[in-house]
């Protein structure tokens, strides 16, 4: 027993050593290739920087400082923030104005993604869509319901529809042609809807239709015409109930169309589904337009194919909006 | 028979701990380190004690300086920042190792402790290395080849599993352990806890973590059932088998 106890010890003793042995080693060893050393450095650097903002118990924050003028004004913030990648942390260095809230800009730090998927985030054209929006930060409609106010995407409204600009396309070619329609929603109500549809050509049928290339019949409603009427009667109705359809896609709810309205119909259900609910509300300025200064919140777009890195930088920019917003809220 | 080396604990850092050779470096040898520690004690004073003050003694002492030696050697010393799943996973290194301090074999052979031990921590190192070189193409952040054929998964837990488990019946070969008493669900539940194989997205997060967690679990003890049954030779059974079958249920649920 005695003697196991005494082995016990100096088993204990050579573990000791040898474990010391390999912490120094790794200690002098270990290459800044990782997040985790050109964190530290990034830290002590931003550290000894005036301004440095403590950030001891912030998680996902490396450090922050206040960015003064000459005269010792505060002009911004800048907040190193970091997030679990696909593999490993990714690391931006966010700058606040002033508010604690608007992104002046964004720098990538550091990231192990893959090239072609997550690394796509140090694309300036990526990187520019920060500039100037608000935090906290969504992907594009993505944002809660509940924020008024937001000028950008989707808004709450009382009337059942969400504001904003609903674009839909066909996934195949119906005849020749694909067809699209774009639904406006202001202020809960379906405001405008236009649909048309373009061949391989990039013709659209609404042109065509008007300058006498795309004829249906010598009577009748030019194919732009019946087009319009069908929008018309979804701005009336706020709905397409009534557009009843025989077997051949034709209605008799809308006076002067005969043109076969399925294509019509399933794209208007869809962007009316888009519209109860919000999702894929699109900025009047088009696609990559920025939020403007005054909404509350910011969307981005996310990187293709990279779920996990659009996570971390949503993360990340949100945790620095948060900690900023608490510090400068003192 | 019963393992002399903190075995489940070493399984948790092949899975979680061996993405590169850093810090496989550091968790092998703290492993090590803290068992041998923790085995003098319940030697020396442990075993005057009642049972019910043995086991929570052991358990506490064991968490917490697994949870202290590890943020005093990666923050203090190498200047690492630990995230929170890391700290976690420490804690349940600390109760895996207590759990071998408390339920591990009886008749205590320091020698062989050692010897198994360094054969486990070879076996985590060369699993860190194989993982990290197939992913970036470093070893201990060393570039030794441009290769094209990287790939991140070798990061995921699919690959720490299937390594595991094989690296693991080596072992029991090597070490002639014929149908060595393990349990598997102390390796794989902290892995299920902390790293989901999937999101839902149109759910509320909590709600879908519980569903993953569940999902994985249930994959895991039904393929366990039917391994019971199964004809796998003695190096194979218990531990090894469950963590390779739970590398496979990760990887199937992942391409969710």
């Amino acid at each position: 027993m005695k003697d196991n106890r005494l082995k016990g010890i100096i088993a204990l003793a050579v573990v000791t050593v040898i474990s010391f042995g390999v912490i120094y080693g790794s200690k002098i060893l270990v290459k800044d290739n990782t997040t985790n050393g050109n964190t530290t450095d990034n830290n002590q650097n931003q550290q000894d920087l005036p301004g440095a903002i403590d950030v001891s118990g912030a998680e996902g924050i490396v450090s922050a400082r206040e960015l003064t003028d000459d005269s010792g004004n505060v002009t911004g913030y800048s907040v190193v923030s970091e997030a679990k990648g696909f593999a490993k942390p990714v690391t931006w260095e966010i700058i606040f104005e002033n508010d604690a809230k608007t992104i002046r800009e964004v720098k990538v730090v550091s990231h192990a993604e893959t090239p072609g998927y997550g690394a796509n985030m140090e694309e300036e054209s990526y990187l520019n869509q920060f500039k100037g929006i608000k935090a906290p930060i969504y992907l594009k409609g993505q944002a809660p319901a509940s924020d008024a106010g937001s000028e950008s995407g989707a808004s709450d409204t009382t009337e059942g529809f969400k504001d904003g600009i609903y674009r839909v396309e066909s996934e195949e070619m119906d005849n020749g042609y694909y067809y699209m329609l774009t639904l406006k929603v202001e202020n809960g109500a379906i405001t405008n809807v236009v649909f048309d549809g373009m061949n391989e050509l990039g013709e659209y049928k609404s042109y065509l239709s008007s300058v006498g290339k795309y004829v249906m019949t010598e009577d009748g409603l030019t194919w732009k015409e019946q087009a319009d009427a069908l929008a018309q009667y979804v701005i009336e109705h706020q709905s397409v109930k009534g557009l009843a359809v025989d077997e051949n896609g034709k209605t008799d709810a809308v006076a002067g169309v005969s043109i076969s309205i399925n294509n019509f119909l399933e794209l208007a259900e869809k962007a009316l589904e888009m519209a109860a609910t919000g999702e894929g509300a699109q900025n009047a300025g088009g696609d990559n337009a920025p939020v403007s200064a005054d909404g509350e919140f910011g969307e981005i777009d996310a990187i293709s194919g990279a779920t996990f890195t659009t996570n971390a930088i949503l993360e990340l920019v949100n945790n620095a909006y948060e900690f900023i917003k608490n510090y400068a809220g003192k | 028979m019963k393992a002399r080396y903190p075995m489940e604990a070493f399984a948790l850092a092949m899975v979680i701990f061996s993405q590169n050779m850093r810090d496989a470096l550091i968790t092998g040898i703290l492993i090590l380190l803290i068992a041998t520690l923790g085995l003098v004690l319940d030697g020396s004073v442990g075993i005057r004690l009642p049972k019910w003050s043995r086991i929570s003694c052991s358990i506490i002492l064991m968490v917490s300086l697994t949870y202290s030696l590890f943020q005093i050697v990666l923050r203090a010393i190498l200047g690492y920042n630990i995230d929170t799943s890391t700290s976690i996973f420490h804690i349940f290194l600390g109760l895996l190792i207590a759990n071998h301090i408390l339920y591990g074999e009886e008749d205590r052979n320091y020698n062989l402790l050692l010897l198994e031990g360094a054969g486990a921590f070879a076996t985590l190192l060369i699993i860190s290395i194989i993982r990290e070189f197939m992913a970036e193409g470093t070893v201990y952040g060393f570039k030794l080849a441009e290769i094209n054929f990287r790939s991140n998964g070798f990061t995921h837990v699919v690959a720490g599993f299937i390594l595991a488990g094989l690296g693991l019946a080596v072992l029991n070969k090597i070490f002639k352990y014929k149908d060595v008493k393990s349990e598997g669900i102390y390796v794989i539940l902290p892995v299920a806890l902390l790293v989901q194989p999937f999101t839902i997205d149109s759910i509320e997060s909590s709600v879908g973590m519980v569903i993953a967690i569940l999902a994985v679990m249930f994959m895991v003890y039904s393929i366990n059932k039917h391994l019971v049954f199964s004809k796998l030779s003695k190096e194979i059974k218990n531990l090894p088998a469950e963590l390779v079958s739970a590398g496979m249920v990760y990887m199937i649920l992942s391409m969710f």
